[in-house]
């Protein structure tokens, strides 16, 4: 790809990062990790402390720190998911999204601009907030790779978002229902008998179950579940974007 | 008669859309919830869960259904017809109000309430204070994560102490707050029914004309031009 190419990309990006920032979006979309990085840092050890005196247990609530990480990663993805795909509904109803597609964007690089440059940006802001607000030590490389990961839920959650929905309607209702996805990052945890594979369908499952046992097996399968999704979303969000 | 055609239509652009699928589903998730809680807990989950998402979906869902009806013209249309500004909003808030009295009976009967009657109440009344602030804030943004951002805000005033009043911060000055009263409704608090009853009609008034300044510049700017 030739420079212009990467600067008419860069343009475009920028006209998302103006949307969003003009909505107050792009200030919400980095507050609210850092809130709740707050909230789990500092208040869920609290808790833990009282939790442990009131019950007069060694420990309450410490096997569950991870899930608390696990919402953490995924905050930032979802929230850049969710200004992208309403920004890209609302370009739909407005007709814009033919627009761009004609022009020398194209289809691919519109979703460049308005799905995977989100992501990239969202990835960098994960692995920073995991690194200060973590409850679990956990190594670099793991918060690099379940940063990656969500980034990539995120993604998959944009496309679904936009290839189900005829309108923005359509598309809160279905980012509704795509909340019920998070569900994989909880079963692996409570659910101990085979039946929490009836979950294998969501990225999120296996991305608890690798946070869980670090095993690569999980790894594989998280990205080879997440390309599966791609595939199936990714021709018919472009139809949507035409 | 109008009123009613409007509701009707309402309904149906809702179930078209997907709500009573999106409810169904989100129903079951709900009841499944609140029976692997422990016992004790379930009574507040489900207050929780009632007040937080039915009752108030008018909150969540009515930037996207105003900025659809804007895009799709359907604003301008209503604006020449001779619906009035006032059925307008009670359309939203009677259509709402419907689907979230359904679901949050459908989710509260299992878990057990001390009062059906005062549970319902409150849900309607939540529902319509919810469709109410929704219908203030659509009218006044012009794109979906600018109805969030500014949403976000009433959610968390009128979530958070309600959340505290039902674990034990239940002092009477609470009850000046509409989302306490609310959720005391919605848990099956039966004890000063017509007060607290009196109480959220009074707050609905007040944002029923807030709502009615709004709407009607609404209309009066569709198209882009004042009329």
């Amino acid at each position: 790809m030739t420079h212009w190419k990467y600067k008419r990309l860069w343009i475009s990006f920028m006209q998302y990062i103006n949307q969003i920032a003009r909505d107050a979006m792009l200030f919400l979309s980095c507050l609210a990790p850092v809130l709740y990085g707050l909230f789990i840092k500092f208040g869920i050890p609290a808790a833990e402390k009282f939790l442990t005196g009131y019950y007069s247990r060694k420990e309450v609530l410490v096997p569950y720190f991870i899930i608390f990480d696990l919402f953490l990663v995924v905050l930032t993805p979802m929230m850049f998911s969710f200004a992208s795909s309403m920004v890209i509904l609302g370009e739909i109803d407005d007709g814009i999204t033919k627009y761009m597609s004609v022009t020398p964007i194209g289809r691919g690089g519109y979703l460049i601009s308005r799905l995977v440059f989100p992501l990239i940006f969202s990835l960098l802001v994960s692995i920073i907030v995991m690194n200060v607000f973590s409850l679990t030590i956990i190594s670099l490389e793991m918060i690099t790779v379940l940063s990656f990961l969500s980034s990539v839920l995120g993604f998959i959650t944009s496309m679904m978002v936009v290839s189900l929905s005829a309108n923005k309607v359509e598309g809160m209702a279905i980012t509704k229902m795509s909340g019920i996805s998070m569900i994989g990052i909880l079963l692996p945890f409570f659910v101990s008998a085979r039946i929490q594979y009836l979950a294998m369908i969501l990225p999120s499952f296996w991305m608890a179950k690798y946070a869980m046992e670090g095993k690569i097996t999980y790894l594989i399968l998280c990205i080879m579940v997440s390309v599966g999704w791609i595939l199936l979303l990714l021709r018919k969000f472009m139809k949507k974007i035409i | 008669m109008r009123i009613i055609n409007l509701i009707k239509g309402d309904i149906r652009f809702q179930f078209k859309y997907g709500f009573y699928l999106v409810y169904a589903v989100f129903t079951a998730v709900y009841i499944l919830l609140i029976f692997v809680m422990p016992l004790v807990w379930r009574e507040r989950a489900a207050a929780i869960m009632v007040f937080s998402d039915p009752a108030a979906m008018g909150l969540f869902f009515m930037g996207a259904i105003v900025l659809l009806e804007k895009s799709e013209r359907v604003l301008n249309s209503i604006a020449v017809s001779p619906v009035k500004t006032g059925e307008y909003i009670l359309s939203k808030v009677m259509s709402l109000l419907f689907i979230s009295v359904v679901v949050g009976i459908t989710i509260m009967l299992p878990t057990g309430t001390k009062s059906l009657f005062a549970s319902v109440v409150g849900i309607a009344f939540g529902s319509a204070f919810f469709t109410l602030c929704g219908l203030i804030v659509a009218a006044n943004i012009s794109s979906l994560n600018q109805f969030l951002t500014t949403s976000v805000p009433i959610e968390i005033i009128s979530f958070l102490p309600p959340i505290f009043y039902l674990f034990g911060y239940d002092s009477m000055l609470m009850l000046i707050h509409p989302g306490c009263i609310i959720i005391s409704l919605i848990s099956g608090n039966s004890k000063h029914l017509f007060l607290l009853s009196a109480i959220l009609s009074m707050w609905l008034v007040v944002l029923y004309f807030i709502a009615h300044k709004y709407i009607r510049k609404m209309f009066q700017n569709a198209g882009g031009v004042s009329l």
